[in-house]
């Protein structure tokens, strides 16, 4: 029984476990590059979990052709369309944000940042 | 067989998401990330994603990437930060909170790859057999995205626009 749940659910199981090191890198690293690295693991995890639920056992890919007995679901392909793009929108952003970060502050560690503005009343803002 | 496949590059993702926040040097990092959105890609295929796969390649993969490689110009390639144990302890609590409730929910979900699940048998077939004399389109992904969910497309055009804009302001601040 757990060995059809592993065999059957593996790509959920799979999932899960991206979501966790996704959400591991974001909570944890004080570096942050690497929690925009977290970021993108989560959101592929996200489109796995939509193209796992899309297949079909014998199905083929959604294009007519002839012979074909079964079609995969193509709706959850035309979501994970817009959400790659804007998964990749989200990371442009946050690394333009990182960069102005390292301009006023000279680093990108979360303890150095907050410690700086502890000890600055005014930070030069640029 | 294809079960095995998947099993197979399902394991080696996770492999990839691990050392790549595990990586202390962040151009490594990035360089895993590359080859682990190209991993995903290569999984988009054998699930029969096709148009997933091209932009996962092209997006995830190539720009994305770039995009990371033009953040060096910048900034230092090491990642200094020391890991905090309390903050540890409290990601781990979360995490396995997060986790049970999610292996949760697994359990009510269908096998993989089950046909006669709800999200395949309602508005799907309808789609499949209406496309080829609606719209003309052989690929009906593209049928989809251009046509019967166009203005979602337009709403993506809209979103990729002001995440430009952003960009732009962003990089620009204080030059007057």
């Amino acid at each position: 029984m757990i060995i059809d749940f592993l065999i059957y659910k593996y790509n959920y199981l799979a999932t899960i476990i991206l979501i966790l090191i996704g959400l591991y890198s974001v909570i944890v690293n004080g570096n942050l590059l690497k929690k925009v690295i977290g970021l993108n693991i989560l959101s592929t995890s996200v489109i796995l979990f939509y193209i796992s639920i899309s297949k079909v056992s014998g199905g083929s890919a959604p294009i007519y052709a002839e012979n074909v007995v079964r079609y995969d679901n193509p709706l959850p392909h035309v979501l994970m369309l817009t959400a790659i793009v804007v998964g990749v929108s989200i990371t442009a952003v946050a690394l333009s944000i990182i960069i102005k970060i390292e301009e006023t502050y000279g680093t990108i560690e979360e303890d150095e940042i907050v410690e700086i503005d502890q000890n600055d009343d005014m930070v030069d803002n640029k | 067989m294809t079960i095995v496949i998947d099993i197979l590059f399902l394991t080696f993702l996770i492999f990839a998401a691990l050392l790549s926040i595990y990586f202390k040097n962040l151009l490594n990092s990035t360089i895993v990330l590359g080859a682990y959105s190209l991993y995903v890609a290569v999984l988009w295929t054998t699930l029969n994603a096709i148009d997933v796969a091209f932009t996962e390649a092209a997006v995830g993969a190539g720009i994305s990437t770039v995009l990371f490689l033009a953040v060096f110009t910048k900034i230092q390639p090491e990642d200094r930060s020391v890991i905090k144990r309390n903050r540890q302890i409290l990601a781990l609590g979360t995490l396995f909170f997060v986790g049970y409730l999610l292996i949760l929910g697994i359990t009510d979900m269908p096998k993989f790859g089950d046909p006669n699940w709800v999200t395949n048998t309602y508005l799907i077939p309808d789609y499949i057999e209406r496309t080829m004399h609606e719209t003309g389109a052989v690929n009906i992904v593209t049928a989809i995205l251009g046509s019967y969910r166009g203005f979602d497309t337009n709403g993506e055009t809209a979103v990729i626009f002001i995440a430009g804009i952003c960009t732009y302001l962003i990089l620009n601040r204080g030059e007057n």
